[in-house]
């Protein structure tokens, strides 16, 4: 029995090896999705910039808190990120722990609730630095931006096809 | 289908639809039977030919001029109308031009409007039941149901809702593919370059 024993270890340590992956490959690579979120969100300020047409002072002001804010959003959309891939393998396993799934569950609302919470600073910042034009300019970017956002991910699956996800 | 029986009684379906209406009450015996009713109920309250609005107009002058002479001897004679038969036979004329007006308003509006007296759900039965087994059927009254909904409900602004990716959780809705996707456009809009 002993001699299985090193082969037997092999296997599982293959099998364990190749699930993990393949579990992760669900949601694709967390890092990767982080490096295009923040090309994303890069790309944003870009544009809110020139749509601002902000002066050099207001730039001086503005930009360093908008890439500080849009930087601690990531961080607390990541970590949802992950909450929401382990609520769902919670969810797939027999039986689902029901304090685990609250956990996440609490942890994803108040991760969501948060990232609001940052663009409520960054308006009450904007309030106070930004001439009335600009305020109505920001409003109708950022309106126009995330509606941009959606149509161009109908084209992507327009051209794609569906997309599964697991439940 | 109800309107286009009514307008197809009237004579007023466009030529376009008759081939679709016909094919259609082939089919359906529901809309046949209504069809009968409505024809039915057109020629009994058509007006007779000689009762033109003319003719209407000129009845009181006939009846009273008539009733003057049915007793020439009453009427010149000795004894006059008692106040108490010019009242009985002024409310008769009056009645009888009141049933005249009621008659020609009901057998004018028996012509060109909508009938409202079918149920609604018998009405409908029919159409969903041919739908269900024709789905080319059912395509056309799809359509003439969102029709029918954009017409009365004023198209919604835009603006009026709320973009999906202001939502944190949309973003994890999303496949690396499609961020992927999604950042090439926006570098490709903002002027660098596009995919890289």
């Amino acid at each position: 029995m002993k001699k299985y024993a090193p082969a037997a270890v092999l296997v599982l340590v293959l099998s364990l090896g190749t699930w993990a992956p393949a579990q992760g490959s669900l949601q694709g690579d967390p890092q990767a999705r982080m490096r295009l979120r923040e090309n994303i969100s890069n790309l944003y300020l870009l544009r809110l910039t020139r749509a601002l047409e902000l002066t050099e002072e207001q730039t001086a002001k503005l930009y360093p808190f908008l890439t500080r804010v849009e930087k601690e959003k990531a961080v607390i959309q990541r970590q949802m990120g992950l909450d929401l891939r382990d609520l769902r393998a919670e969810l797939a396993a027999t039986p689902a722990g029901e304090e685990r799934i609250l956990g996440l569950v609490a942890r994803i609302r108040g991760a969501r609730r948060a990232i609001r919470e940052k663009d409520d600073e960054v308006e009450d910042v904007l309030d106070g630095v930004l001439t009335p034009v600009q305020k109505a300019r920001y409003l109708i970017f950022t309106v126009d931006f995330l509606r941009s956002i959606g149509e161009t991910l109908e084209r992507a699956r327009d051209l794609r096809g569906p997309i599964k996800r697991t439940p | 289908m109800k309107k286009w029986l009514s307008d197809e009684i009237d004579g007023a379906l466009a030529p376009a639809k008759k081939a679709r209406f016909e094919a259609h009450l082939r089919g359906c015996p529901g809309c046949r039977a209504y069809r009968t009713g409505l024809a039915r109920l057109q020629s009994g309250a058509a007006p007779a030919a000689d009762r033109t609005p003319e003719y209407w107009t000129g009845f009181e002058e006939r009846l009273g001029s008539k009733l003057a002479g049915i007793d020439p001897g009453r009427r010149t004679g000795r004894v006059p109308f008692s106040a108490g038969r010019r009242w009985a036979w002024a409310a008769a004329c009056f009645l009888a031009i009141a049933a005249a007006g009621t008659y020609f308003a009901v057998s004018r509006a028996a012509g060109t409007a909508e009938t409202a007296w079918v149920p609604y759900d018998d009405s409908l039965a029919p159409l969903i039941q041919e739908a269900e087994a024709n789905p080319e059927f059912a395509g056309l009254v799809n359509r003439e149901i969102l029709a029918s909904i954009e017409e009365l409900t004023p198209v919604s602004e835009k603006d009026l809702a709320a973009p999906p990716a202001a939502d944190p959780l949309f973003w994890e809705g999303l496949s690396e593919a499609e961020l992927r996707y999604i950042a090439s456009e926006l570098e490709r809009e903002t002027g660098r370059g596009g995919p890289k």
